[in-house]
């Protein structure tokens, strides 16, 4: 599997900003067997970013590479649902 | 609660200064029913009269497209994003790409109109519409969670907002019921069809902390965007002015004491081609003179014609009209319903601020609406007239004897009526006053003469056998300057002469 390139987009530093961002890292490690690059953006900081990616609710993650873009909203709870939509296998 | 002008034509007289500042609005109405407009004006407005910036937020149109469906209104949208008065900030609702796991917030949605806000030092924000999120957004509890939210966070932000939603079926006001989120102001759009004629009206569902009006006030768009006439009480408390203002015609000056009362309505009735439009032109054209502005409603002929016809009697109007002075408005009374007319009646005199005003004729609203409808029409036109202290002719055509349109005569304050009368095979004219308030006048009657010069009244004459008229008269002026031999000669001639053909009488019509 290719370099995976992820951005996640929270809302501020709060304890659900922190809880997503432990999530998606979690599941990361869990099931990108490759390697894969996490950014994380928070777009009371970055609102220009979050414009530019057109963001509207938090979470959102985006996969970035590879194509085709993907976006899941949400707090990433369905580990089953994520990996279906971005098109991994369980380990 | 202060009030910030709504940047709508009309609206703040009903809502008495306009819309909560610093609050959210919500305008609820169908498709096509305006409430984007009214959500764009509020913004546009808010920026060129009233020096606020405002974002439009928007989920389905782009900017562009926001330019182009509002391309034949004059808001300016184009020159005020050039000079950062106005932005439009486009959330893309992508539901293909959208795939939702979990639990979320609309935080993204806060953080781009933040920045969208602050940007331009915004102080109006429009969202439209905010019923596509719940059709993008399937978790409701969520949604409708962050609106609560979102609402708190624009009173937050201390801008004031106007918010539009769809209005549901069997008369729900919204179809997601935003109503409840909204507490300070809920106003409805829209836009009915009754045989064939439409119309549109605008009602304040609520208004927080203030009586409001709770009919509904017709409105129209065209090119200027909204205008909503404010419907006022049919006023007894209008100041009666005892100024007179000129007929237009020196011998009616005479016979009514002066003129007009500024400020008040007279209905000229009379069968077709008894002279009324002549007399109104007449009273527009001595406006003018005066410089003053003068709007000529005319709901039969076209500008031109007018201006023809009106000159083959020595009324010359394309100079006043040169000189911006006279606006001759044409339209067809069947091509929009009544409260149609009436918002382009008040708007167009809002816009020329005339101090004279003349409809001819009146008579055609009846086949747009009932009598009964078009007398309600026309009572709030005068009432507005009134009100802005505007001195007006309108023209009914009626035949002879009959009150026109289901007693109009009733709410004008000055009656005169032209007849035709024909006799020994001509025809002559003749002016009588009806009836005038405020003003001793004694069931006068003048005859009424136009010729190339223009119009005059002569007094009519009184012969031994009546009032006499036409060539009766010219003959009766001679034999009352003829010496006593002569006279009796001639008399005798005369009264031969009308015994053989019977005394002239009245004759209905023209």
């Amino acid at each position: 599997m290719a370099d995976c390139k992820l951005a996640l987009f929270v809302a501020g530093t709060g304890p659900r900003a922190v809880a997503a961002e432990a999530n998606v890292r979690s599941f990361c490690e869990a099931h990108i067997k490759n390697g894969y690059e996490l950014h994380v953006v928070d777009v009371i900081a970055a609102p220009e970013t979050a414009e530019e990616h057109a963001i509207l609710a938090t979470p959102t993650l985006i996969r970035i590479d590879p194509q085709p873009p993907v976006r899941i909203i949400g707090d990433i709870s369905n580990t089953t649902r994520v990996l279906s939509i971005l098109g991994l296998s369980q380990s | 609660m202060e009030r910030t002008p709504s940047g709508i034509s009309g609206l703040d007289e009903i809502t008495r200064g306009g819309l909560p500042k610093g609050r959210t609005t919500l305008v609820c109405g169908g498709p096509g029913c305006g409430k984007s407009m009214f959500g764009l004006q509020f913004l546009a407005k808010g920026a060129t009269d009233y020096g606020e910036p405002g974002v439009l937020l928007t989920f389905e149109e782009s900017e562009k497209d926001v330019l182009e469906n509002a391309a034949s209104v004059h808001l300016g949208l184009r020159g005020l994003i050039d000079d950062g008065k106005l932005a439009i900030a486009h959330i893309e609702l992508d539901r293909s790409e959208l795939e939702v796991v979990g639990v979320y917030s609309l935080d993204g949605l806060f953080a781009r109109l933040g920045l969208a806000i602050d940007r331009i030092g915004a102080k109006r924000v429009t969202i439209d519409t905010l019923e596509v999120l719940f059709s993008a957004l399937e978790n409701e509890t969520i949604l409708r969670a962050e609106l609560r939210r979102l609402f708190q966070w624009l009173k937050d932000k201390g801008v004031t907002a106007v918010v539009t939603a769809e209005s549901g079926r069997s008369g729900a006001l919204s179809r997601h019921g935003l109503e409840e989120y909204v507490s300070d102001c809920v106003m409805f759009v829209d836009h009915r069809v009754s045989e064939q004629v439409a119309t549109r009206v605008m009602r304040i569902v609520k208004y927080r902390g203030s009586e409001h009006g709770t009919g509904e006030y017709p409105f129209l768009i065209d090119e200027d965007g909204i205008t909503v006439v404010p419907i006022t009480a049919l006023g007894l408390d209008h100041p009666a002015s005892r100024e007179k203002v000129s007929t237009g015609i020196e011998s009616l000056d005479d016979m009514l004491g002066g003129g007009y009362f500024k400020g008040t309505t007279v209905l000229m009735s009379g069968s077709a081609g008894t002279g009324k439009s002549t007399i109104s032109a007449s009273f527009a054209k001595g406006a003018c003179e005066r410089g003053e502005r003068a709007a000529y409603f005319a709901f039969e002929e076209s500008p031109d014609q007018i201006v023809r016809n009106m000159s083959s009697v020595g009324i010359e109007l394309q100079q006043c009209i040169d000189e911006g002075l006279l606006h001759i408005i044409s339209t067809r009374p069947s091509v929009y319903g009544l409260e149609h007319h009436l918002a382009r009646v008040h708007k167009t005199i809002e816009q020329i601020d005339p101090q004279v005003v003349v409809m001819d004729p009146i008579t055609n609203f009846e086949i747009v609406g009932s009598g009964r409808e078009a007398k309600a029409m026309l009572t709030r036109i005068v009432d507005l007239l009134k009100s802005r202290e505007i001195t007006a002719v309108m023209t009914s055509l009626t035949a002879i004897e009959q009150d026109s349109m289901v007693g109009i005569s009733s709410i004008v304050d000055t009656w005169l009526q032209v007849r035709n009368f024909e006799a020994n095979g001509e025809r002559t004219r003749m002016l009588y006053i009806l009836k005038s308030r405020g003003m001793a006048h004694s069931n006068q009657v003048r005859e009424f003469r136009m010729s190339t010069e223009g119009v005059s009244l002569v007094d009519v004459y009184v012969g031994p056998q009546g009032v006499v008229f036409g060539s009766d008269r010219i003959e009766q002026e001679r034999l009352d300057s003829m010496g006593d031999h002569d006279l009796a000669e001639l008399e005798r001639r005369l009264a031969a002469a009308r015994a053989r053909q019977g005394i002239g009488t009245e004759a209905p019509g023209g």
